[in-house]
């Protein structure tokens, strides 16, 4: 890569950002030593901010990998896919896909939806309060999901690999050999992570979608109350 | 906005504490915490931590806001750059500036904004620019944009420096101050940023906090910092204790201005609450001197 040895444009702050990025992405290496060191400052904070998001929003994966293994992805994940916002509390959209691509990661597939698990959970954790006042429920009209409610479908026992991770949990003799449905809630200011029958994905589809409760069927329609116990609808009174 | 708007915050504020996420959940947990807190303890919060829709998080901060005074300091704004955050982040901040009631808003004097070949980069640090008169007036514009937009005034930060990029039309303190005339805007003056600087680019920093226009000083932050070895860079780090010689910069800093909100910002290698308390008393005591003066 050859030295960069201007000192950067003069008068135009946006030729002056251009230069001072190609240093920044390494795409040129100032000459000049003290403008090396300075960039590998600003490139390193950078660094440094955007993985130490990726390891508090994604602490199972984190844990499931250990330190060096989730550093060496979390910052291949940065240089593919930056933050966009300066909100890193939301970072790691996208960092299943990461983790995804991996060839080095086969050995563990369950890994990329313990990350899409680890998103909702962020999700869910800021997601909007739900309405104060309860919504007033009929056959005709649908009931709302809870603003934080998400749910995942996994090939894998993402749910019982999710709770042995956490602080406390007692690690299981033996996990699950099937998938699970995880249903992720906010009630009472925490996010719960539960596993749901697989079939309850019907109804979560359905509400959703708004369905009204009088076009669901009645097997469908067993799976409200432990949503309701859950917190995963917004509050609401029927009307007999 | 040009040179109108009320710099002081509507309460007298004295030391205060940059309010980490532990710090948060510990205050939010135990409501009696607060019996202990001196009388007069602000915090300081980054805004983007609680740029949220909802959820434990907000709610705790807006508990403490309702017992403590807050201050919103923002680390997205990007008030130096060509391109600024988002206009939706704008409108976030300024929902949570209504939701909190903050006494004081504040962002650096940085650019972020960086073109990736995925799409764009929100770069989280402050990034350098020559203080030419062309960023000048993109600085005057973009923190007028935003004052208008939050309908309040915004206090800038002075960045740390690790090189001099060289191509300035003016000294720092001639450009915040600039700026400060332009658009009614204060300054928040991090004089661990100046001790920062001053060691990586050979200055003398009591020099530089002379030559800060002191009417404009709406709030002092001090920190640590640590060397890095390698470089011999002094990195602004906020990992550490406040350095003496940090100490005597905000004291020398205060004698100019007279009392000033101080803000004892602590972002890594975290202590315990108490620990910081002590800390910031320290700081307490030099707007007592500064008050007597």
């Amino acid at each position: 890569m050859p030295a960069d040895t201007s000192t950067g444009p003069t008068q135009s702050p946006a030729r002056f950002e251009a230069w001072y990025a190609r240093l920044l992405l390494g795409e040129a290496v100032p000459a000049a030593l003290p403008l090396r060191r300075a960039v590998a400052v600003h490139a390193n904070n950078a660094m440094v901010a955007a993985c130490e998001a990726l390891a508090g929003n994604f602490p199972v994966v984190h844990a499931m990998l250990g330190d060096t293994a989730f550093a060496a992805l979390a910052r291949r994940h940065v240089l593919a896919h930056p933050p966009r916002d300066p909100r890193l509390c939301l970072y790691g959209a996208n960092f299943a896909i990461t983790l995804a691509g991996c060839a080095d990661l086969a050995a563990w597939p369950w890994l990329a939806d313990m990350a899409r698990l680890e998103w909702r959970v962020v999700t869910a954790l800021f997601a909007a309060d739900p309405p104060d006042r309860p919504r007033r429920l009929t056959p005709r009209r649908s009931w709302p999901l809870a603003p934080a409610t998400g749910w995942l479908p996994s090939d894998w026992p993402i749910v019982s690999l999710w709770q042995a991770h956490q602080p406390g949990a007692v690690w299981p003799d033996d996990f699950p050999r099937h998938g699970e449905l995880a249903l992720i809630c906010r009630r009472d200011s925490q996010v719960l992570v539960t596993a749901l029958p697989a079939d309850a994905l019907s109804l979560l589809d359905a509400l959703h979608w708004r369905t009204a409760l009088a076009a669901l069927d009645a097997a469908i329609l067993a799976h409200l109350p432990a949503l309701a116990a859950a917190g995963a609808l917004v509050p609401a009174i029927g009307d007999g | 906005m040009h040179g109108t708007l009320d710099h002081r915050p509507s309460v007298r504020l004295g030391a205060g504490i940059g309010l980490r996420l532990p710090h948060l959940a510990e205050l939010a947990a135990n409501d009696g915490a607060s019996a202990a807190l001196p009388d007069g303890l602000w915090f300081e919060v980054h805004a983007e931590n609680f740029m949220v829709d909802g959820g434990p998080r907000l709610a705790a901060l807006l508990a403490v806001a309702r017992r403590h005074p807050i201050s919103l300091h923002g680390v997205g704004l990007a008030l130096a750059g060509t391109r600024m955050a988002p206009a939706a982040h704008v409108r976030r901040l300024r929902r949570l500036c209504d939701r909190v009631g903050p006494v004081l808003v504040s962002d650096h004097l940085a650019w972020q904004l960086v073109d990736h070949a995925h799409g764009r980069w929100h770069v989280p640090d402050f990034l350098p620019f020559p203080r030419t008169k062309a960023a000048l007036a993109l600085a005057i514009a973009n923190v007028a944009r935003i004052q208008d937009a939050l309908g309040r005034r915004l206090l800038i930060e002075n960045p740390s420096h690790y090189a001099d990029i060289g191509n300035h039309d003016m000294p720092e303190h001639a450009f915040l101050g600039a700026l400060a005339q332009a658009t009614g805007c204060g300054l928040l003056i991090d004089v661990n940023n100046i001790h920062v600087s001053a060691h990586n680019l050979g200055l003398d920093a009591g020099w530089l906090v002379d030559q800060l226009p002191a009417c404009a000083v709406g709030e002092i932050h001090i920190a640590g910092h640590r060397p890095d070895a390698e470089s011999g860079l002094l990195i602004d780090s906020h990992d550490a204790p406040v350095a003496p010689d940090v100490w005597g910069l905000a004291a020398r800093l205060l004698a100019r201005t007279g009392p000033r909100p101080v803000l004892l910002e602590r972002d890594a290698d975290l202590p315990p609450l108490a620990d910081l308390l002590l800390e910031a008393r320290v700081a307490a005591g030099l707007l007592d001197a500064a008050d007597a003066g």
